[in-house]
């Protein structure tokens, strides 16, 4: 970029003006910058350009805010989705009653009658971010609502990630790639995803401090300093207590260290990074209450300690290469053999005894290969399916054509920051490919890759006519004459992708990333909005209308919302930690009413909610899920059978052609009661299913052992009652 | 009880003067759910001074209920006093503003609404029956005086009247209004029962609690938030909801309501309506004169008999309007009760936040002189002691006739008003000067 200067002409400003204040920030940089990487070039920021960048950054701090407000300015400041209502249940617990109230904090509204033991099941990060925001606007008596609190956190955390971004960048590059990754990052749509107003959940958070740990201990390599490696732990811990995507960064980090010590650039910095961070981020790890002792002895934190041990080992042969010179070949030979046999030692007997345990991490080993997943529960949700070609365009933009550019001069220009983002790069691109969920973790590292790659291409072609043509040749690919007309070719074709980039993701920030879920709305005949609130209406009616220790049965996903909206008993929720529970339910929803009524009774349950689409038109509703009922149900309980359920050329439909089972099961008959009686518009005959685009096969029928007590105004949520036994005699 | 004796025992009282009610018009509104009735009776001085005061029964039962509870002498109010039970009645007071001369008379205007007097009966009606209510009362005026002629309207909500007590004669029905009498001559004490058991499909809205928070702002604007846990007390919904059949064209589902209206002043602005769990979409402002904008707030879902519902509503209102000031001296006149319409409110709680520093203020309900509140402290954005906070707890009230006013002055100097920027501003200076400091001179 234009301000970039060479070292030398950096050091004689410095020296010409050593009493200037500006400068004195200057000298800072030089003696951090002494170390040979690229950051070398960009020496001495004057004070204006220290201005500009921090102009910039709260700019990008701004917008990165702002364009995260869609959802609030279109509807409201709600929670959206799933998960995010529990999030915000638990904050609610952890603010009113307290930290301790929290950890022990037994949650007997869910799981009934399990119940579960949510400060140790949990990620708390989330919850103590908010807390201790809500108590310190309260100490300065600002009496902000919590759930302002919850909505608002993920756009202010996706202004610190950019902050972040811009540091890292800077440290692996140049400031001016910071700049640059800073505002890819801001309104990269592959994490706004996750972090609109209102997407209350741990990715929120989680990107942040993954990008925080790297840059910590991407300086922690750069410098050798313990202060910067102590941070990265910080940071890590942080990471742990946000979200169980840490997981990556204990995994990466080592095969980043192990990888620079295979390319030969192991150096006393880099162990002392790594043996300080290894160490304290191991200690902190211990503190969440879900970790625990998973942090030691978990094989899928094994290849830390692996590296940690390693790592000794190949410092003391440095030094002992040091004092015994030639003589040495041997002895490390034996010394290696010796070593690798007892680490198989250990691994082999840690799986005999079971320490080591490789089935309990069922989403870790569905994500290494996606293919041997046969778990129903976690094939079910959406966002754990393998990612499709064009979400990589639609979440990424065309970062995903200039991604290789940026990788293609970290490796030109071979640094300890530039194998890291490599590192980075490449392990977030396999996991992003096996995972929908998980371009939120590619999409930081190709926003730098691709900043990289646009300001090393940039500087080749807009190069500042005043400075002198041959200012900043020693990056490699200068030197040619490039013609003006090439120049402003390419730097128009630039201009033209960053515009096209900020249209595309405020375009897709807002049609695709902005909606609550909860809260559905259409486009009248009129052009007139119109709001399906029926969610809401659904739940509030149970909360007001029901008894207060009411259990109420539904499919697992709505659980979450039932607990924060209702504030209900739930059979079952979106923590899935207990299968055959789940299963139960399936069971009961694919059984007949008889069936299904003894299940219910046994589990004690007061109403049964269904979700149903057909009346408008709501293609994600209970009767499109149904078949996971059936396969989680059938997983546990053999007498339900997929096959049942689908007509005889294995068609899944519910007109006439559907099977028997499926007409007589409990899902069918809560969604479609008396829905044969129904006329959704003039064209269609009476019981027609607006999603599947059918008459339903079975309009007639009575229920006898529930009754209905609730459907909303589009008739998306139904609540029936389940009649008790009559009294006898 | 005997007549004799009863006009012998109020007689005995050297204080009580014997009256003679010579004309008693009762018209009891029961054509919503809450009674309105207005009792305008004649009252003659039979005895031989002038005297300022006479006894009013009223049945103790009704007692518990009233949500008001007014009596006026041309149109000037008199006091009421109820301290006295004898067995199954309250024995009040009157005391006329001025002493009426023997064989003079003066007309006594006693108004009082009361909340939950209608029975729903059958107590439970299916989604698509309208709700029947029984209303009792006594067919006569209650009088420790003889009364010379008195007639009782009772107004109902449709003409349909299922059933009604027909003697003594005459009664007559006519449209929506059932009369009793004109009876003469009724002897003191007179009683018989008066039952009216007839159609009301009017929403039976009840609010459990309420709680209103007014806050002023002295930049200028008022911003009231009011909180309801609203129940529909009518005739419990019989069987199941059914959807398909509320929804159905020409389908009726008269006993429930999903509407309440309120009227809240023309400047109001940025009105909301929310619960729990957020925004509720469903409300609609149109203006209905120069001095009210009318409010819908339509719930969530519909309420039948026996659900329940919770909401919160605000607004703000620019200050000019409600506050007025002669120097330190501020006087703030907000309406008591709720704006929303025909509301029997159970329990009220009333907070009104001043300013920061305010010391006790002086309260007024109604244009009369309370002590009936207490003041607490609440800090919000910038507050170092806190605001001071006016609470006042209230029972049964209905709306729009508890609608008075409360005006509150308080004294506040509006050179305190400066303070919070002072507070923001010595921050800033105090953040940039240290940013001075360890930009210049430590690094």
């Amino acid at each position: 970029m234009q301000r970039k200067k060479t070292a030398k002409s950096g050091k004689a400003e410095k020296n010409s003006e050593p009493l200037d204040g500006p400068s004195v920030t200057a000298v800072k940089n030089v003696t951090l910058a002494d170390l040979p990487t690229p950051s070398q070039l960009t020496v001495k920021e004057s004070t204006v350009q220290m201005m500009i960048i921090f102009l910039v950054l709260v700019a990008l701090y701004v917008v990165a805010f702002c364009l995260r407000l869609f959802s609030v300015l279109r509807y409201e400041s709600i929670i959206h989705e799933f998960d995010p209502h529990f999030n915000f249940r638990g904050t609610k617990t952890l603010v009113y009653d307290g930290v301790d109230a929290f950890y022990n904090w037994f949650d007997t509204l869910v799981w009934y009658p399990l119940g579960r033991w949510v400060g140790h099941t949990v990620y708390p990060g989330l919850m103590l971010t908010s807390g201790a925001i809500y108590h310190t606007l309260h100490f300065f008596n600002f009496p902000i609502d919590i759930r302002n609190v919850c909505v608002f956190l993920a756009p202010l955390f996706a202004g610190n990630t950019a902050l972040v971004t811009y540091i890292i960048t800077k440290d692996c590059w140049d400031s001016g790639a910071g700049l640059i990754a800073a505002a890819f990052v801001a309104v990269v749509p592959g994490y706004i995803s996750r972090s609109v107003a209102g997407s209350y959940d741990n990715e929120a958070i989680a990107i942040f401090a993954i990008i925080n740990t790297f840059m910590g201990f991407v300086k922690a390599v750069k410098s050798g300093s313990m202060m910067w490696s102590a941070y990265s732990a910080l940071a890590y811990c942080y990471m742990v207590h946000a979200w169980g995507g840490y997981i990556y960064i204990i995994n990466l980090l080592p095969v980043y260290v192990y990888g620079m010590v295979l390319v030969g650039r192991y150096s006393h910095r880099l162990y002392v990074a790594y043996s300080c961070f290894y160490i304290l981020g191991t200690l902190f790890s211990l503190l969440v209450p879900f970790v625990g002792f998973a942090a030691v002895v978990s094989n899928t934190h094994m290849a830390a300690p692996i590296v940690f041990v390693l790592l000794q080992f190949h410092n003391l042969m440095a030094f002992m290469r040091g004092h015994l010179g030639d003589k040495f070949g041997d002895f490390f030979r034996k010394l290696v053999s010796f070593l690798v046999a007892g680490v198989l030692v250990v691994f082999v007997a840690g799986l005999a005894l079971g320490v080591v345990d490789i089935t309990k991490t069922g989403r870790f080993f569905y994500m290494l290969n996606p293919a041997a997943n046969t778990i129903p529960i976690i094939a079910s949700i959406s966002e754990h399916q393998a990612t499709p070609w064009s979400s990589f365009f639609f979440d990424l933009s065309f970062l995903v054509l200039l991604m290789p550019v940026g990788m293609y001069f970290c490796f030109r220009e071979w640094t300890d920051g530039s194998i890291f983002l490599l590192t980075y790069g490449v392990t977030a691109t396999y996991f992003g490919c096996v995972m929908t969920r998980l371009i939120l973790v590619l999409a930081p590292v190709t926003c730098i890759l691709a900043a990289i790659g646009v300001s090393r291409t940039l500087t080749l072609f807009m190069r500042d006519s005043s400075r002198g043509s041959s200012d900043g040749s020693e990056r490699g690919l200068a030197g040619q004459a490039v013609s003006k007309f090439i120049a402003a070719a390419v730097t128009g074709m630039f201009a033209f992708l960053f515009m096209f980039y900020v249209v595309h993701c405020t375009w897709i920030t807002s049609e695709a990333y902005s909606s609550p879920s909860i809260i559905l709305q259409a486009t009248g005949a009129n052009g007139q909005r119109v709001i399906f609130d029926d969610y809401r209406e659904g739940y509030f009616w149970l909360q007001t209308n029901t008894a207060p220790d009411a259990k109420i049965m539904s499919w697992w996903d709505y659980g979450y919302q039932m607990a924060s909206m209702s504030n209900r008993t739930t059979i079952v929720d979106n923590n899935t930690w207990n299968n055959t529970h789940i299963a139960t339910v399936g069971r009961c929803l694919a059984s007949s009413e008889e069936d299904c009524y003894r299940i219910m009774r046994k589990l004690d349950v007061d109403y049964v909610l269904v979700v149903f689409g057909g009346f408008v038109g709501y293609s994600s509703d209970d009767i499109n899920k149904f078949l996971w009922p059936i396969r989680i149900g059938g997983s546990v309980y053999p007498m339900i059978r997929e096959k049942d359920y689908l007509d005889d050329n294995g068609q899944y439909r519910v007109d006439g052609g559907a099977s028997k089972r499926l007409l007589n099961s409990m899902m069918y008959k809560m969604c479609y009661y008396r829905f044969g009686e129904t006329q959704v518009s003039h064209q269609h005959p009476a019981g027609f299913d607006r999603v599947r685009n059918v008459q339903i096969g079975r309009p007639d029928f009575k229920l006898t052992k529930i009754q209905e007590a609730f459907t909303t105004e589009h008739w998306m949520v139904r609540i029936y009652k389940v009649r008790k036994e009559p009294n006898r005699g | 009880m005997s007549v004799a004796r009863v006009v012998v025992f109020s007689c005995l009282f050297p204080a009580v003067f014997c009256w003679i009610n010579t004309n008693v018009e009762r018209k009891i509104d029961i054509s919503n759910a809450i009674v309105r009735a207005t009792i305008s009776a004649t009252v003659q001085n039979d005895g031989t001074t002038a005297s300022d005061e006479l006894e009013w029964v009223i049945p103790a039962s009704n007692m518990t209920r009233f949500t008001k509870n007014s009596m006026k002498v041309a149109k000037v109010e008199v006091s009421l006093t109820c301290n006295e039970q004898k067995g199954e009645n309250f024995w009040c007071k009157v005391k006329l503003n001025k002493a009426v001369e023997p064989g003079a008379s003066v007309t006594i205007k006693h108004r009082v609404c009361s909340g939950g007097v209608l029975r729903p009966l059958p107590p439970t009606v299916k989604q698509s029956e309208s709700q029947l209510v029984d209303y009792l009362d006594n067919v006569y005026f209650l009088s420790p005086y003889p009364t010379k002629r008195q007639t009782t309207t009772v107004k109902l909500a449709t003409p349909s009247v299922e059933k009604y007590t027909k003697v003594p004669a005459p009664v007559t029905h006519t449209n929506d209004n059932v009369v009793f009498g004109e009876y003469k001559d009724v002897t003191p004490m007179s009683s018989a029962p008066l039952r009216v058991h007839s159609v009301n499909n009017k929403p039976f809205v009840t609010a459990r609690t309420l709680k209103r928070v007014i806050e002023v702002s002295m930049w200028g604007n008022l911003a009231v938030e009011e909180w309801y846990d609203i129940e529909n007390i009518g005739a419990k919904l019989k069987g199941t909801f059914s959807r398909l059949d509320y929804q159905k064209p020409g389908a009726r589902a008269p006993s429930s309501f999903t509407d309440l209206r309120a009227s809240l002043p023309a400047d109001a602005d940025d009105i909301y309506f929310r619960d729990d769990i957020g925004n509720i979409s469903t409300s609609r402002v149109f203006p209905a004169d120069s001095l009210t904008k009318d409010v819908i707030f339509t719930q969530r879902f519909p309420l039948f008999g026996g659900w329940k519902t919770r909401f919160y509503f605000g607004y703000n209102l620019p200050l000019d309007n409600v506050l007025t000031h002669n120097g330190a001296v501020n006087r703030l006149k907000v309406p008591y009760a709720s704006p929303v319409r025909d509301l029997w409110i159970q329990d009220m709680t009333v907070e009104v936040v001043l300013p920061e520093g305010v010391p006790r203020p002086i309260v007024r309900v109604g244009g009369k002189v309370t002590e009936n509140f207490e003041i607490v402290h609440r800090s919000t954005y910038l507050d170092y002691s806190g605001r001071t906070v006016v609470v006042m707890h209230d029972q049964m009230l209905s709306t729009p006739e508890r609608n008075e006013d409360i005006e509150i002055e308080f004294v506040f100097s509006s050179t305190s008003l400066l303070w919070e920027p002072m507070y923001l501003i010595s921050a800033f200076m105090v953040l940039f000067s240290s940013i001075i400091f360890f930009g210049r001179v430590v690094s």
